[in-house]
Protein backbone atom coordinates (compact mmCIF):
# COMPACT_ATOMS: atom_id res chain seq x y z
CA UNK A 1 0.00 0.00 0.00
CA UNK A 2 1.40 3.50 -0.80
CA UNK A 3 2.11 5.61 2.02
CA UNK A 4 0.05 8.51 1.55
CA UNK A 5 -3.22 5.91 1.22
CA UNK A 6 -1.46 4.10 4.87
CA UNK A 7 -1.79 7.65 6.13
CA UNK A 8 -5.53 8.01 5.25
CA UNK A 9 -6.00 4.70 6.25
CA UNK A 10 -4.14 4.77 9.96
CA UNK A 11 -5.96 8.22 10.28
CA UNK A 12 -9.67 6.36 9.52
CA UNK A 13 -8.77 3.07 11.40
CA UNK A 14 -7.74 5.45 14.57
CA UNK A 15 -11.29 6.90 14.24
CA UNK A 16 -12.97 3.76 13.85
CA UNK A 17 -12.07 2.84 17.78
CA UNK A 18 -13.82 5.91 18.68
CA UNK A 19 -16.40 6.00 16.89
CA UNK A 20 -19.92 4.97 18.72
CA UNK A 21 -23.61 3.55 17.06
CA UNK A 22 -24.71 1.01 14.43
CA UNK A 23 -22.30 -0.76 12.74
CA UNK A 24 -23.79 0.50 9.13
CA UNK A 25 -23.47 4.14 10.12
CA UNK A 26 -19.80 3.58 11.31
CA UNK A 27 -18.92 2.08 8.32
CA UNK A 28 -20.98 4.93 6.20
CA UNK A 29 -18.83 7.64 8.00
CA UNK A 30 -15.50 6.35 7.64
CA UNK A 31 -16.55 5.51 3.61
CA UNK A 32 -17.79 9.23 3.55
CA UNK A 33 -14.87 10.33 5.43
CA UNK A 34 -12.16 8.41 3.20
CA UNK A 35 -13.30 10.19 -0.09
CA UNK A 36 -13.45 13.53 1.71
CA UNK A 37 -9.74 12.82 2.73
CA UNK A 38 -8.84 11.37 -0.62
CA UNK A 39 -10.28 14.27 -2.54
CA UNK A 40 -8.66 16.47 -0.18
CA UNK A 41 -5.24 14.79 -1.08
CA UNK A 42 -6.01 15.17 -4.94
CA UNK A 43 -6.29 18.79 -4.49
CA UNK A 44 -3.06 19.14 -2.19
CA UNK A 45 -1.02 17.09 -4.86
CA UNK A 46 -2.48 19.32 -7.36
CA UNK A 47 -1.21 21.83 -5.85
CA UNK A 48 2.64 20.83 -6.23
CA UNK A 49 2.63 18.91 -2.79
CA UNK A 50 4.36 15.23 -3.01
CA UNK A 51 1.90 12.23 -2.00
CA UNK A 52 2.63 11.58 1.27
CA UNK A 53 2.85 15.47 2.21
CA UNK A 54 -0.52 15.79 0.68
CA UNK A 55 -2.25 13.17 2.55
CA UNK A 56 -0.59 14.52 6.18
CA UNK A 57 -2.24 18.15 4.87
CA UNK A 58 -5.26 16.28 4.54
CA UNK A 59 -5.49 14.36 7.16
CA UNK A 60 -4.40 17.79 9.28
CA UNK A 61 -7.59 19.61 7.75
CA UNK A 62 -9.58 16.88 8.75
CA UNK A 63 -8.91 17.85 12.31
CA UNK A 64 -7.23 15.38 14.95
CA UNK A 65 -9.40 11.84 15.50
CA UNK A 66 -10.12 13.26 19.52
CA UNK A 67 -12.02 16.42 17.35
CA UNK A 68 -13.48 14.51 14.59
CA UNK A 69 -14.60 11.71 17.03
CA UNK A 70 -16.33 13.90 19.42
CA UNK A 71 -17.97 15.47 16.63
CA UNK A 72 -20.06 12.44 15.23
CA UNK A 73 -20.70 10.59 19.26
CA UNK A 74 -23.75 13.30 19.37
CA UNK A 75 -25.18 12.15 16.03
CA UNK A 76 -24.29 8.53 15.96
CA UNK A 77 -25.63 8.34 19.59
CA UNK A 78 -28.88 9.83 18.25
CA UNK A 79 -28.20 7.18 15.06
CA UNK A 80 -27.93 4.50 18.10
CA UNK A 81 -30.97 5.04 19.63
CA UNK A 82 -33.50 5.86 16.44
CA UNK A 83 -31.87 2.10 15.50
CA UNK A 84 -32.71 0.40 19.00
CA UNK A 85 -36.50 1.71 18.85
CA UNK A 86 -37.08 1.28 15.36
CA UNK A 87 -36.05 -2.71 16.01
CA UNK A 88 -37.85 -3.26 19.24
CA UNK A 89 -40.96 -1.06 17.85
CA UNK A 90 -40.73 -3.38 14.40
CA UNK A 91 -40.42 -6.89 15.55
CA UNK A 92 -42.52 -5.71 18.93
CA UNK A 93 -45.83 -6.94 17.33
CA UNK A 94 -44.07 -10.05 15.78
CA UNK A 95 -44.04 -11.53 19.88
CA UNK A 96 -47.28 -10.24 21.32
CA UNK A 97 -48.95 -11.25 18.47
CA UNK A 98 -48.04 -15.15 19.53
CA UNK A 99 -48.75 -14.10 23.21
CA UNK A 100 -52.16 -12.54 22.09
CA UNK A 101 -53.34 -15.49 20.88
CA UNK A 102 -52.16 -18.08 23.21
CA UNK A 103 -53.07 -16.35 26.41
CA UNK A 104 -55.80 -13.74 25.04
CA UNK A 105 -57.28 -15.04 21.75
CA UNK A 106 -60.86 -12.48 22.71
CA UNK A 107 -59.44 -10.46 24.97
CA UNK A 108 -56.20 -8.58 26.15
CA UNK A 109 -57.13 -8.93 29.50
CA UNK A 110 -54.80 -12.36 29.69
CA UNK A 111 -51.64 -10.11 28.81
CA UNK A 112 -50.79 -8.63 32.03
CA UNK A 113 -47.71 -6.37 30.90
CA UNK A 114 -49.70 -4.48 28.28
CA UNK A 115 -49.56 -1.29 29.95
CA UNK A 116 -45.86 -1.92 30.36
CA UNK A 117 -45.89 -2.72 26.35
CA UNK A 118 -47.66 0.55 25.69
CA UNK A 119 -45.32 2.77 27.86
CA UNK A 120 -42.46 1.73 26.02
CA UNK A 121 -44.05 1.62 22.46
CA UNK A 122 -45.17 5.27 23.60
CA UNK A 123 -41.05 6.13 24.40
CA UNK A 124 -40.10 4.75 21.42
CA UNK A 125 -42.65 6.90 19.29
CA UNK A 126 -41.44 9.93 21.68
CA UNK A 127 -37.51 9.08 20.85
CA UNK A 128 -38.50 8.87 16.89
CA UNK A 129 -40.40 12.11 16.92
CA UNK A 130 -37.82 13.93 19.00
CA UNK A 131 -34.85 12.45 16.63
CA UNK A 132 -35.99 12.59 12.91
CA UNK A 133 -38.26 14.27 10.32
CA UNK A 134 -40.27 15.92 12.78
CA UNK A 135 -37.96 18.17 14.73
CA UNK A 136 -38.77 20.32 12.11
CA UNK A 137 -42.11 21.27 14.13
CA UNK A 138 -41.20 19.20 17.71
CA UNK A 139 -38.07 20.33 20.27
CA UNK A 140 -35.36 17.52 19.01
CA UNK A 141 -33.98 15.16 21.79
CA UNK A 142 -30.30 15.50 23.22
CA UNK A 143 -28.74 12.69 22.37
CA UNK A 144 -27.92 11.48 26.34
CA UNK A 145 -32.11 11.71 26.21
CA UNK A 146 -32.72 9.72 23.40
CA UNK A 147 -30.51 6.95 24.20
CA UNK A 148 -31.96 6.95 27.94
CA UNK A 149 -35.51 6.93 26.24
CA UNK A 150 -34.16 4.04 23.80
CA UNK A 151 -32.40 2.04 26.77
CA UNK A 152 -35.81 2.35 28.72
CA UNK A 153 -37.85 0.88 25.24
CA UNK A 154 -35.26 -2.20 25.68
CA UNK A 155 -35.64 -2.75 29.08
CA UNK A 156 -39.96 -2.31 29.42
CA UNK A 157 -39.52 -5.13 26.42
CA UNK A 158 -37.50 -7.78 28.31
CA UNK A 159 -39.71 -7.18 31.71
CA UNK A 160 -42.21 -7.68 29.12
CA UNK A 161 -40.90 -10.95 28.18
CA UNK A 162 -39.88 -11.89 31.29
CA UNK A 163 -43.58 -11.68 32.41
CA UNK A 164 -44.85 -13.08 30.00
CA UNK A 165 -42.96 -16.10 30.35
CA UNK A 166 -43.44 -16.23 34.29
CA UNK A 167 -47.45 -16.28 33.19
CA UNK A 168 -46.89 -19.17 30.95
CA UNK A 169 -44.69 -20.78 33.40
CA UNK A 170 -46.79 -20.42 36.79
CA UNK A 171 -50.62 -20.84 34.56
CA UNK A 172 -51.63 -24.28 35.69
CA UNK A 173 -53.59 -25.16 32.55
CA UNK A 174 -50.23 -24.36 30.15
CA UNK A 175 -49.72 -26.87 27.89
CA UNK A 176 -46.74 -27.58 25.63
CA UNK A 177 -49.20 -26.07 21.91
CA UNK A 178 -46.71 -24.95 19.04
CA UNK A 179 -48.45 -21.78 19.42
CA UNK A 180 -47.09 -21.71 23.20
CA UNK A 181 -43.29 -22.79 21.86
CA UNK A 182 -43.61 -20.31 19.50
CA UNK A 183 -44.11 -17.45 21.95
CA UNK A 184 -41.44 -18.80 24.03
CA UNK A 185 -39.25 -18.74 21.53
CA UNK A 186 -39.92 -15.52 20.03
CA UNK A 187 -39.91 -13.86 23.68
CA UNK A 188 -36.57 -15.93 24.12
CA UNK A 189 -35.23 -14.33 21.02
CA UNK A 190 -36.25 -10.76 21.93
CA UNK A 191 -34.41 -11.11 25.05
CA UNK A 192 -31.51 -11.73 23.74
CA UNK A 193 -31.65 -9.04 20.91
CA UNK A 194 -33.09 -7.00 24.21
CA UNK A 195 -29.71 -7.40 25.60
CA UNK A 196 -27.61 -6.71 22.74
CA UNK A 197 -29.16 -3.48 21.87
CA UNK A 198 -28.90 -2.96 25.77
CA UNK A 199 -25.39 -3.33 25.53
CA UNK A 200 -25.45 -1.10 22.01
CA UNK A 201 -26.95 1.59 23.89
CA UNK A 202 -24.26 1.17 26.91
CA UNK A 203 -21.21 1.67 24.73
CA UNK A 204 -22.98 4.21 22.99
CA UNK A 205 -23.24 6.15 26.91
CA UNK A 206 -19.76 5.16 27.16
CA UNK A 207 -18.63 7.36 24.09
CA UNK A 208 -21.13 10.31 25.16
CA UNK A 209 -19.04 10.06 28.66
CA UNK A 210 -15.71 9.74 26.95
CA UNK A 211 -16.04 13.08 24.66
CA UNK A 212 -17.48 14.74 28.03
CA UNK A 213 -14.31 14.30 29.81
CA UNK A 214 -12.05 15.24 26.63
CA UNK A 215 -14.55 18.79 27.01
CA UNK A 216 -13.98 19.25 30.45
CA UNK A 217 -9.53 18.72 30.08
CA UNK A 218 -9.78 20.85 26.96
CA UNK A 219 -11.80 23.61 29.01
CA UNK A 220 -9.46 23.32 32.26
CA UNK A 221 -6.17 22.95 29.80
CA UNK B 1 -13.05 32.17 13.40
CA UNK B 2 -13.94 29.80 16.71
CA UNK B 3 -16.01 26.92 15.99
CA UNK B 4 -18.56 28.23 18.99
CA UNK B 5 -18.98 31.35 16.33
CA UNK B 6 -20.61 29.29 13.70
CA UNK B 7 -22.99 27.58 16.35
CA UNK B 8 -26.93 28.10 15.15
CA UNK B 9 -25.46 29.20 11.69
CA UNK B 10 -23.61 26.33 10.38
CA UNK B 11 -27.38 24.51 9.13
CA UNK B 12 -28.04 27.56 7.16
CA UNK B 13 -24.51 27.84 5.59
CA UNK B 14 -24.69 23.83 4.23
CA UNK B 15 -28.50 24.01 3.08
CA UNK B 16 -26.91 27.79 1.10
CA UNK B 17 -24.33 25.57 -0.76
CA UNK B 18 -26.64 22.69 -1.83
CA UNK B 19 -29.07 25.23 -2.76
CA UNK B 20 -27.08 25.75 -6.04
CA UNK B 21 -26.96 21.72 -6.40
CA UNK B 22 -26.42 18.38 -5.06
CA UNK B 23 -22.73 17.84 -4.03
CA UNK B 24 -20.43 15.49 -2.09
CA UNK B 25 -19.59 16.33 1.49
CA UNK B 26 -15.91 17.45 0.75
CA UNK B 27 -17.42 19.57 -1.78
CA UNK B 28 -19.99 21.20 0.26
CA UNK B 29 -17.12 22.31 3.23
CA UNK B 30 -15.16 23.24 0.84
CA UNK B 31 -17.40 25.86 -0.88
CA UNK B 32 -18.38 26.82 2.70
CA UNK B 33 -14.60 27.95 3.75
CA UNK B 34 -14.25 29.19 -0.03
CA UNK B 35 -17.32 31.04 -0.14
CA UNK B 36 -16.54 32.91 3.66
CA UNK B 37 -12.72 33.72 1.65
CA UNK B 38 -11.53 31.57 4.34
CA UNK B 39 -13.26 33.28 7.16
CA UNK B 40 -15.35 29.56 8.10
CA UNK B 41 -12.25 27.22 8.46
CA UNK B 42 -13.46 24.56 10.76
CA UNK B 43 -11.26 21.60 11.00
CA UNK B 44 -13.18 19.25 7.68
CA UNK B 45 -14.25 16.04 9.92
CA UNK B 46 -16.35 18.21 12.11
CA UNK B 47 -18.68 19.80 9.35
CA UNK B 48 -20.43 16.20 8.48
CA UNK B 49 -21.99 15.89 11.56
CA UNK B 50 -23.85 18.17 10.70
CA UNK B 51 -25.11 16.88 7.41
CA UNK B 52 -25.99 13.97 8.61
CA UNK B 53 -28.24 15.66 11.27
CA UNK B 54 -29.91 17.91 8.39
CA UNK B 55 -30.57 14.64 6.43
CA UNK B 56 -31.79 13.04 9.79
CA UNK B 57 -34.50 16.04 9.80
CA UNK B 58 -35.72 15.23 5.92
CA UNK B 59 -34.20 19.07 5.00
CA UNK B 60 -31.44 17.33 2.96
CA UNK B 61 -31.01 13.52 1.25
CA UNK B 62 -28.24 11.66 0.08
CA UNK B 63 -27.50 9.09 -1.96
CA UNK B 64 -24.18 6.83 -2.64
CA UNK B 65 -22.07 6.37 -5.82
CA UNK B 66 -19.03 4.75 -6.48
CA UNK B 67 -16.47 7.12 -8.42
CA UNK B 68 -13.01 5.57 -9.00
CA UNK B 69 -13.30 2.82 -6.48
CA UNK B 70 -14.74 4.51 -3.56
CA UNK B 71 -17.94 5.06 -2.46
CA UNK B 72 -19.40 8.70 -2.52
CA UNK B 73 -22.20 10.49 -0.47
CA UNK B 74 -23.65 13.18 -2.62
CA UNK B 75 -26.32 15.33 -1.00
CA UNK B 76 -29.03 17.36 -2.19
CA UNK B 77 -31.31 19.91 -0.23
CA UNK B 78 -34.91 18.77 -0.25
CA UNK B 79 -38.03 21.08 -0.19
CA UNK B 80 -38.15 20.76 3.25
CA UNK B 81 -35.22 22.14 3.22
CA UNK B 82 -35.36 25.25 0.93
CA UNK B 83 -38.38 26.42 2.81
CA UNK B 84 -35.91 26.34 6.20
CA UNK B 85 -33.44 27.81 4.55
CA UNK B 86 -35.90 31.03 3.10
CA UNK B 87 -37.16 30.83 6.93
CA UNK B 88 -33.31 31.19 8.06
CA UNK B 89 -33.03 34.05 5.87
CA UNK B 90 -35.72 36.28 7.41
CA UNK B 91 -34.60 35.23 10.55
CA UNK B 92 -31.16 36.07 9.60
CA UNK B 93 -32.15 39.29 8.10
CA UNK B 94 -33.42 40.56 11.09
CA UNK B 95 -31.21 39.54 13.70
CA UNK B 96 -28.22 40.93 11.35
CA UNK B 97 -29.55 44.51 10.79
CA UNK B 98 -30.33 44.69 14.33
CA UNK B 99 -27.00 43.87 15.30
CA UNK B 100 -25.31 46.41 13.06
CA UNK B 101 -27.30 49.19 13.86
CA UNK B 102 -26.68 49.22 17.19
CA UNK B 103 -22.99 48.53 16.93
CA UNK B 104 -22.87 51.19 14.48
CA UNK B 105 -19.94 53.44 15.39
CA UNK B 106 -22.05 56.86 17.11
CA UNK B 107 -22.56 58.08 19.98
CA UNK B 108 -26.07 57.49 21.99
CA UNK B 109 -27.39 60.18 24.03
CA UNK B 110 -27.42 59.72 27.98
CA UNK B 111 -30.77 59.47 29.49
CA UNK B 112 -29.82 60.89 32.89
Amino acid sequence: MARDVLIIEGYLAALATRLPGPRRARVAVLDELRDGLTEAAARHTDSGSPPRAAAEAAVGEFGTVDQVAAAFAGELVTQQARHVVTVLVVTGPLVGVWWLLLLAPTSPAGIPVLPLIGVAVLIGLLVLATTGGLTRWVPSAVPRRALAGAAAVAVGCMVGDLGMLTVLATSSDAGLSVLAITAVLASLIRLGCGVHLLRACLHAQQALSGDDADSERRSAG
Amino acid sequence: MRPETLKGHLDALLLAVLEGGPRHGYAVIEAVREGSDGTFDLPTGTVYPALHRLERSGLVHSRWDTVGGRRRRTYEITLAGREALKAERVVWDTFSTAVSALLARRQWPATS
